[in-house]
């Protein structure tokens, strides 16, 4: 018995091969069962993402499931044949439990550390569990390789920090005046990017949200789309001191807010911090207004750098992850080992065996041909029906659940000898 | 017994801050809970010695400079978990460990007494002077603290390279708060200390005001924060400017309470 991993990820494989190979609810369903009725194949389950499509498989011969699931994934999808044996890999045993756990804690996602990962894992392992193809194997897989994720996520700081522009400024935003509910934003223009941050404020549970532009019906669409409210362009900046956050992207020429009109705010808002989102290019908010005390403006290219130096942060931490990884696939597999009770199993058949061998050869070794024939097949009759129960008991899964504890007891009853 | 059981409380102390530095550098979660366990040990171990001492040496309590940092260190510990419970992240609670442990220290490398004058140890207004001022003492010490974080908070905000430090601190208005919370708490502490150490002068000498160089300076920070605390309600002084005026502030708190001694009656 052995993990298998059969599949094809961003890493190896374009989008117009994932697309082809994607497989989702009936048609998940129905490779699902193609994949574990394949030659070899004793456990299976399927994730299919944007990113990658993999087959998680316990089978009892690596390269006979292998074949098995290629012809499968051949048949199932519309790939031609060439492109899926360039970008298919096959992993097995230690690689396999290794990649798993790596993909589950989003070590090999396209954007290292997202959250979704898991999640996805998690939901293709119940599927495979309610189409019921999966066993003991893949079970204690999953579950080891969710808590590798977990466990990456508490000891590296791999998620933390943002790597969207939309999304950094949202965190920005919240570095600065902590919890959301309180403040009011006010979104300049009615632009995709702006509205995009507004949305992100809004998953954040922002107080209100206006919106103005210099054409009213399209901020009034926005408005309506964003349950937010729409102020008139002619004077807002008067108004200005009433808001929090302010995201400029717009098209208008020249500056729409001078240091000028930020200074009042200011003062009329007493020096409460305002946060300035410019994400418009050329830029439309006076870069001056962020040497003005506890007032923060950040424009495309601030954010953009901000994403960057996170990316980085995040490879660094990835490696870090990567060593959990390859430990905690190391004490899966010894545990696995520990878990199959087949070679003490052997030693003990072998041990009565040689006892009934010896005993024959002290005491009946005279006995005629014939003779000794029959007793050899009544002792060998005995010695198996002795041991007939308790083997059949060491195959049974609870049994197998306090596997190692068994097989030390049996080791120390029978003095059987590790190494034999 | 109790001297060594210091130590032993200031060894927890001592790992618990190195955790929480650890944990704000590293950002290992699991290190960041051994280093709450490690403190909370470490508090109910103080807590215990403190009611110790108090039952074993009854009244008057606080007689020296030893026994107001004691003091001050605990009341800066049950600060800690209430800034634990309230805002939930150990990288705050760095700040109030890291007064924990330096109060503690200085508890057990000054243990000489306070010059009060003849029959002030059994004078009722001493303890009251003593308990407030060694309060006061520790709120300052802890908002001084949290200005410094909010300030350097501020810069990396200002210089548009947030780091990923910023993520296991408060944001920047609960920083402002808080800090502006605390001055206001250690202000009213330190007025009645005042008040009580003036009474106590009254009572003991006869005037309120004796014009040594401690009450001087008591006065000159007393000021400060008042001025501190008024600019930022009328004049809007929020965030830098406000936060710089009241460590000037604290620099009176360090001064008043260190170096200079009242005058030997």
């Amino acid at each position: 018995m052995g993990f298998v991993v059969i599949g094809l990820s961003h890493k190896t494989a374009p989008l117009e091969l994932r697309e082809k190979l994607a497989a989702e609810g009936e048609k998940g369903a129905r490779l699902l069962k193609a994949l574990v009725e394949a030659q070899g194949v004793t456990e299976g389950m399927l994730i299919s993402t944007c990113n990658r499509v993999e087959a998680y498989l316990v089978a009892r011969e690596v390269s006979e499931a292998a074949a098995g699931v290629r012809a499968v994934l051949g048949r199932e999808s519309s790939a031609v044949a060439a492109e899926l044996e360039k970008s298919l890999y096959v992993k097995n045993s230690g690689e396999a439990v290794a990649h798993v756990f790596r993909v589950t804690a989003s070590l090999d996602s396209m954007v290292v550390g997202e959250t979704q990962i898991s999640a996805q894992v998690k939901e293709a392992f119940a599927q495979a569990v309610q189409a019921e193809t999966v066993g003991a194997g893949l079970n204690k897989l999953i579950h080891r390789a969710l808590h590798v994720s977990k466990r990456v996520r508490t000891e590296t700081g791999i998620g933390q920090q943002p790597v969207s522009i939309s999304y950094a400024a949202v965190l920005l935003a919240e570095k600065i005046f902590g919890d959301l509910s309180g403040t009011k934003v006010l979104l300049i223009g009615a632009g995709e990017m702006g509205a995009l941050a507004a949305r992100h404020l809004m998953e954040r549970k922002a107080g209100e949200i206006r919106i103005t532009n210099r054409t009213g019906e399209k901020a009034e669409v926005l408005a309506k789309e964003l349950g937010a409210s729409h102020v008139p362009y002619d004077g807002f900046a008067e108004r200005l001191d009433e808001v929090d956050i302010v995201i400029a992207s717009t098209a208008a020429e020249g500056y729409v807010l001078a240091e000028k009109d930020v200074r009042e705010a200011m003062r009329r808002r007493r020096n409460r911090p305002m946060f300035f989102i410019d994400i418009s290019v050329p830029r439309k908010i006076d870069p001056a207004v962020h040497e003005l005390e506890n007032v923060y403006l950040y424009d495309v290219d601030h954010l953009q750098g901000i994403v960057d130096a996170n990316r980085k942060e995040r490879e660094k931490e990835a490696k870090r992850a990567e060593a959990i990884v390859v430990e905690e696939a190391q004490n899966f597999l010894t545990y696995i080992q520990q878990m199959d009770l087949s070679p003490t199993i052997q030693q003990l058949s072998k041990k009565f065996e040689a006892i009934r061998e010896g005993e024959i050869q002290k005491h009946l070794s005279k006995l005629p041909a014939s003779e000794r024939e029959a007793v050899e097949a009544c002792t060998k009759a005995i010695v198996n029906k002795i041991l007939h129960d308790p083997i059949l008991l060491m195959k049974t899964e609870e049994v197998k659940e306090g596997a190692p504890k068994y097989s030390e007891i049996l080791r120390k009853l029978f003095r059987l000898e590790s190494d034999e | 017994m109790i001297l060594s059981l210091n130590v032993v409380a200031a060894v927890l102390y001592f790992f618990a801050t190195l955790g929480h530095c650890l944990y704000l550098i590293f950002s290992d979660r699991r290190m960041g809970r051994l280093a709450v366990g490690l403190f909370l040990v470490g508090a109910l171990l103080h807590t215990g010695l403190l009611v110790a001492q108090v039952l074993q040496n009854p009244y008057p309590f606080f007689l020296s400079d030893g026994d107001f940092f004691y003091c001050a260190a605990w009341a800066s510990a049950v600060a800690y978990f209430l800034a634990l419970r309230k805002y939930r992240m150990i990288g705050l609670s760095t700040v109030f460990s890291l007064v924990v442990l330096v109060l503690f220290i200085l508890a057990e490398i000054r243990k000489r007494h306070f010059y009060l004058g003849a029959g002030a140890s059994e004078n009722p207004w001493a303890l009251i002077h003593i308990l407030f001022m060694s309060l006061a003492f520790a709120v300052f010490s802890a908002s001084f603290l949290i200005g410094l974080v909010y300030l350097l908070q501020q810069s990396q905000l200002k210089g548009r390279h947030p780091g990923a430090l910023l993520s296991r601190l408060p944001s920047l208005e609960a920083t402002d708060a808080m800090h502006y919370r605390a001055l206001t708490v250690g202000f009213v502490l330190l007025s009645i200390g005042i008040l009580a150490g003036a009474a106590l002068s009254k009572t003991t000498e006869g005037r309120f005001f004796r014009g040594d160089s401690k009450q001087v300076m008591a006065l000159v920070t007393w000021a400060l924060y008042a001025l501190f605390l008024n600019v930022r309600l009328k004049a809007g002084w929020r965030g830098r400017r406000g936060i710089i005026l009241s460590i000037l502030g604290f620099a009176g708190v360090v001064l008043a309470f260190l170096t200079l001694e009242h005058r030997v009656m």
